[in-house]
């Protein structure tokens, strides 16, 4: 066997045995055999000696190439086995992904936090600001200032909760009206008075003697009633859908003058006639109208210069329409069934 | 409010449906309630019994034959009053009733084609029917054709429309003001009422006088009718009555509440031969007692209106506008009667209505106020009426005294101040048209438009008034849809920033808001006395309608612990929800209300159950949430046991929360003695004052320098008194060098044999922080401050 025949012959042996190793360990014991000095190859490097200068060069040229197919063999499965030792680890770990994963507390606000916070975000939008007041209140802003005087039909319609004979609890976030009048001054005024009202009624599936409204209100030189049906109809559209229609039909209301119930195309059926809307295909959402003037003049500001809109809505009817709620009693019994059923929204 | 449609269509001149005036009265005048057929059912015709024998095989049961117009036919009756020779009620073989469908069939073996009706099968309330026909059927008289549509004949075949009035639509509580509304909608004509009677010679004021002694009556007219012949009523005025919610009694008793439907004035009758011939309107003595016509005795006070005569002291024979008095009452032995046309002052006929529980037809009227420019014709009204229907002769002429007339109201508009008003211009010759269908004066001059208003407006006073008027009926659909050109910026104030940040952080740490009453109950209101004092004095209902919701909540956490007692008991667990709300108080007598942010939490608050992991809420689960809360609001806030008394809390689980010195809130496990009383599972609650939080400015983080290097770690086990506070040996370390020491924790405590008896092993890992690199010379030095400070302090030595 020639020389060139010996070397072939260790590469084919070394690069058979080195793509069959399993382990690192063997795969450095190979290495160590096959590229150390006591090696097949390093044996016939030392018979080289005998060689002619020509035979010297060709043979010294392919044991180098063997030599360097014996190092990139090794190299090859080195790669191969890390990769494989990763492979069965992985495989190792691998776990059922459609196991439960750990089971949180999910917290959300309470769904009449939520409308509130919606109407508030499409009116802040709107430039309007957020007012307060408190709901003890004197009987001078709850009724006497928004032009309901003792003995007035109105205060028929709301029965209420008295602490003292001047004090009690209101009955509308209108008073939020007064005072924020008195405080602005014959300043221009632009609020959304959202908040808790308290009335003599029992409680039911359509009654409850503390709820919330909200109440908007907006005072300048230059508001006109065009100006509150453009107003509600863009806030409708945001918070019931952009193909809600409004309508005003007459009311009454001591603080306002005109005064209209606002009802809004039903958005079950929009507007064809359904259970919801009893057929009439809208449904009655608002109260609204222009502040009247004693209202203006009795917080300063001249009636002859100023005129301006107010607005009110009954949060929780809202939010029942929206969400089909059929009892008002829900929202204050607070069960974690039902409040639950509001965590996914955002 | 009921409006009749057929009475309606006679007082004017109305081509419109009903349905379509229902929908449309709701868009331009009031809003309509409900709209209904008077009677639903249909197939209805009038028949005359000409045979009615026993049914062969029944004791009660009746075969009859009915002459129903073109045919006879057989009917199988079972009312007790059924007798041949009766016009009926016929409901043919088709008729739908509210009981059902009627078909033919056979009755026990015995052919049966149709139905003979009482008016409650028609739907008709039971309280409408008259006392003898309550049992049966319903008995014609005798002019009914057979084949003839029975609601016709009675005058049923109407239509309801129920009007939801506002207060202020005082006018359209008659059916004259209705039509007022309706003629001006539909631009139509109203209909001359016809009113002629015959007066005898004989004077009235020959046989009354009238004397007002008290200024709660405007005016009175008193007007006599002799020799009435009591009966039932025609049949119109039944229906009408029907109609409108009034039950019919008898002609004279009817006729005076037709007038009041109509004119919506009320009449009160009396029967002149029980009165004197004087009538005082008077008020009331304190205490004077009177029996109304509903046999009660009624004690009156001096804010009453009393009608009395110069009779017994002059007694009280009426309570005016109200009820009338048992002794003067009509009854069917009357002949002659004295009719009362008054007005009296709303808020005196409101305050005696509602504190004799008394609202009547007549008492709302006068409690809303009613047009005395049409109390005399409503008084003659009913003169015709009485001479037509009760064949009474009326004395001449009438007594009155009071004012007689009310001018109109002048107010003045124009074009300009319409337009800027409404936002849309409406020229002034439609402004007049309106006003004018509207039966108001108009009269323009340059700009200016003068509108003379009835009085029957009651409701109108201002030039706003009358742009409402001018609005709805010319639509407010031509309103145009604008913005109010403004230039104010809208923002939330910093204390409702705040509250968000605080809603969003706690629902983020997986708790629920709830809202729950502010009324609670005086057990409610007694109790978690931490945040207020006995200073902070409740305030309570004058007139709760339950003690369960009388007095205003000074603590949020009573009522959460109201909601967690409701869902245990539901089986709902592992509750874990938080409110913001008012409490309410009284500070030095004036009331008080501020923000509370409560919180209840109990049970597993997180969970792997498979992997047998689970963490149940603990004190330092709800310490450590409200840490994140306090961090994201900027609040550094200090905790120590509880200095207050508070008989709810375990004592040795609960703990105050002090901002600045100052006590701004506590948390704490629920004492288990309420826990067992309450029937809840364990529960953790917390409440905090919101408006220390207010208070603290919106701060803009300053960047400060990230070290270059690695920060240096080094712990300590720590053997001190087992009473000792660890937070304050904390604070104590990481006040060595508030600079250097970026983070104190603590990573075990050991409690045990293997240290002395008394102390406690605190393991606690301190991370030091630099610009420049740390040396270990630095680091020793810092370490051996801290030993000395622990040491000088507390006694504190290292664990050997």
């Amino acid at each position: 066997m020639s020389i060139q025949e010996q070397l072939l012959n260790i590469e084919t042996e070394a690069v058979t045995k080195i793509n069959a190793a399993l382990t690192q360990v063997e795969l450095n014991d190979l290495r160590a055999f096959y590229m150390g000095k006591k090696s097949p190859l390093g044996e016939i490097m030392k018979s080289m000696a005998t060689l002619s200068i020509e035979d010297k060069k060709i043979i010294g040229k392919l044991a180098n190439e063997v030599k360097v197919k014996i190092e990139s063999a090794v190299t090859q499965r080195r790669a191969y086995l890390e990769q494989e030792e990763v492979n069965n680890r992985l495989k190792n770990e691998t776990i059922d992904v459609t196991l439960p994963g750990k089971e949180f507390k999910v917290g959300t606000s309470h769904p009449l936090s939520k409308t509130i916070e919606e109407v508030e975000e499409i009116f802040m939008g709107m430039g309007y600001s957020i007012a307060e007041g408190p709901e003890v209140e004197v009987d001078l802003y709850n009724f006497e200032m928004l032009n309901v005087p003792k003995g007035h039909p109105a205060r028929d319609m709301q029965d209420s909760f008295y602490i003292t004979e001047n004090l009690l609890m209101r009955t509308q976030t209108s008073p939020v009206q007064v005072r924020t009048l008195l405080e602005k001054k014959g300043a221009p005024v632009k609020i959304l008075a959202p908040g808790k009202v308290y009335r003599r009624d029992d409680d039911d599936a359509t009654h409850s003697h503390q709820f919330m409204q909200f109440e908007g209100l907006v005072v300048d030189k230059h508001i006109t009633m065009s100006d509150l049906k453009g107003t509600l109809q863009l806030f409708v559209q945001k918070m019931f859908g952009d193909s809600r229609k409004i309508r005003f039909k007459p009311s009454y209301f001591p603080f306002t003058e005109p005064s209209v119930e606002v009802d809004v195309s039903c958005f079950k059926c929009g507007g064809k006639g359904c259970s919801m809307c009893k057929q009439s295909g809208w449904i009655e959402v608002l109260g609204a109208g222009m502040v009247h003037p004693n209202v203006l003049a009795s917080a300063g500001y001249d009636p002859e210069v100023y005129r301006g809109f107010a607005f009110g809505i009954g949060i929780e009817r809202v939010t029942m329409l929206r969400h089909g709620i059929d009892d008002i009693r829900n929202f204050y019994l607070n069960d974690s069934r039902f409040l639950e059923q509001f965590k996914g929204e955002n | 409010m009921i409006v009749s449609y057929n009475w309606l269509k006679e007082l004017i001149n109305l081509n419109v449906s009903p349905e379509k005036l229902a929908e449309e009265m709701s868009l331009y005048s009031v809003e309509v309630e409900t709209f209904n057929k008077m009677v639903k059912a249909t197939n209805l015709v009038v028949g005359h019994v000409l045979e009615c024998v026993d049914h062969p095989d029944s004791d009660h049961l009746h075969v009859c034959q009915v002459n129903l117009g073109e045919r006879v036919d057989q009917i199988v009756c079972g009312a007790p009053n059924i007798a041949a020779g009766q016009k009926v009620i016929v409901a043919l073989p088709g008729a739908v009733l509210p009981g059902g469908t009627i078909k033919n069939s056979k009755v026990r073996g015995v052919e049966s084609n149709g139905m003979i009706c009482s008016l409650q099968e028609l739907g008709i309330e039971n309280k409408y029917v008259p006392a003898i026909y309550q049992n049966g059927i319903y008995v014609l008289d005798n002019d009914a054709t057979p084949g003839q549509d029975a609601l016709e004949y009675l005058c049923f075949d109407d239509y309801l429309i129920e009007l939801s009035l506002t207060p202020n639509r005082m006018d359209l509580m008659s059916m004259l003001g209705v039509a007022h509304d309706v003629s001006a909608m539909y631009n139509v004509p109203m209909n001359n009422l016809e009113c002629s009677f015959t007066e005898v010679s004989k004077l009235a004021s020959d046989e009354i006088s009238v004397k007002l002694e008290t200024e709660d009556c405007y005016s009175y007219y008193a007007r006599i009718v002799k020799d009435v012949v009591i009966k039932e009523s025609p049949k119109f005025i039944k229906a009408r009555l029907i109609a409108s919610g009034v039950r019919p009694i008898n002609n004279v008793v009817d006729i005076t509440n037709y007038v009041l439907m109509l004119f919506g004035q009320p009449l009160h009758s009396f029967d002149q031969d029980k009165l004197g011939n004087t009538i005082i309107v008077r008020n009331a003595l304190d205490g004077e007692v009177l029996e109304t016509l509903d046999d009660l005795e009624r004690k009156l006070v001096s804010t009453d209106i009393v009608i009395s005569d110069n009779l017994e002291n002059n007694r009280a024979v009426c309570v005016a506008g109200v009820m009338g008095g048992k002794s003067t009452e009509v009854t069917l032995d009357t002949k002659n009667i004295v009719l009362e046309s008054a007005v009296f002052k709303p808020l005196s006929v409101r305050k005696t209505s509602a504190r004799l529980g008394l609202r009547s037809e007549s008492s709302v009227r006068f409690e809303r106020g009613v047009d005395l420019n049409r109390s005399l014709a409503a008084v003659d009204y009913a003169c015709y009426l009485l001479e037509k229907y009760a064949d009474g002769k009326v004395l001449k002429g009438y007594v009155h005294e009071g004012i007689k007339h009310l001018e109109d109201k002048e107010i003045h508009l124009t074009e300009k101040y319409v337009e800027e008003y409404l936002g849309i211009n409406i020229p002034t010759v439609l402004i007049k048209e309106i006003l004018e269908k509207l039966k108001f004066t108009v009269e323009v001059c340059g700009d200016d438009i003068k509108v003379l208003v009835p009085n029957r407006r009651l409701d109108i006073e201002i030039k706003q008034d009358l742009i409402e008027e001018i609005a709805r009926m010319y639509g407010y659909d031509k309103l145009n849809e604008t913005l109010p050109s403004m230039t104010v910026e809208g923002e939330l104030t910093h204390a409702q920033h705040i509250r968000k940040v605080i809603n969003k952080t706690l629902v983020g740490l997986g708790l629920s808001e709830t809202v729950s009453y502010s009324l609670v109950s005086p057990k409610l209101s007694n109790m978690c006395k931490v945040l207020f004092s006995d200073d902070f004095k409740e305030i309570k209902l004058l007139h709760p309608m339950t003690e369960e919701h009388s007095i205003l909540r000074r603590s949020i956490v009573p009522s959460l612990i109201d909601v967690i007692k409701y869902n245990n008991a539901r089986k709902n667990y592992n509750v874990s929800i938080y409110e913001i709300a008012q409490q309410y108080g009284l500070e030095n007598n004036e009331p008080k209300e501020s923000y509370l942010l409560a919180g209840a939490l109990q049970g597993v608050h997180s969970s792997t159950i498979w992997q047998g992991k689970k963490e149940v809420v603990d004190f330092y689960y709800v310490k450590g949430m409200l840490d994140v809360m306090f961090d994201k609001v900027g609040a550094q806030v200090k905790y120590a046991p509880l200095s207050v008394n508070c008989p709810e809390l375990h004592p040795g689980r609960s703990a105050e929360i002090i901002l600045n010195n100052e006590l701004i809130g506590y948390l704490g496990e629920l004492h288990p003695t309420l826990v067992k009383a309450e029937d809840i599972e364990p529960t953790y609650v917390f409440e905090v004052k919101l408006e220390p939080l207010f208070n603290i400015p919106s701060n803009v983080v300053l960047f400060k320098q990230i070290s270059k290097v690695p920060s240096v770690e080094r712990d300590l086990a720590l053997v001190m008194d087992q009473n000792i506070a660890v937070g304050e040996v904390l604070n104590a370390i990481y006040r060595c060098d508030k600079n250097m020491i970026k983070k104190v924790s603590v990573f075990d405590i050991y409690v045990g044999d293997k240290i002395e008896s008394g102390k406690k092993s605190v393991a606690v890992r301190i991370t030091l922080e630099s610009l420049d690199t740390l040396t270990d010379e630095v680091i020793n030095q810092k370490m051996k401050k801290i030993l000395n400070t622990l040491a000088y302090m507390y006694k504190i030595e290292i664990r050997k």
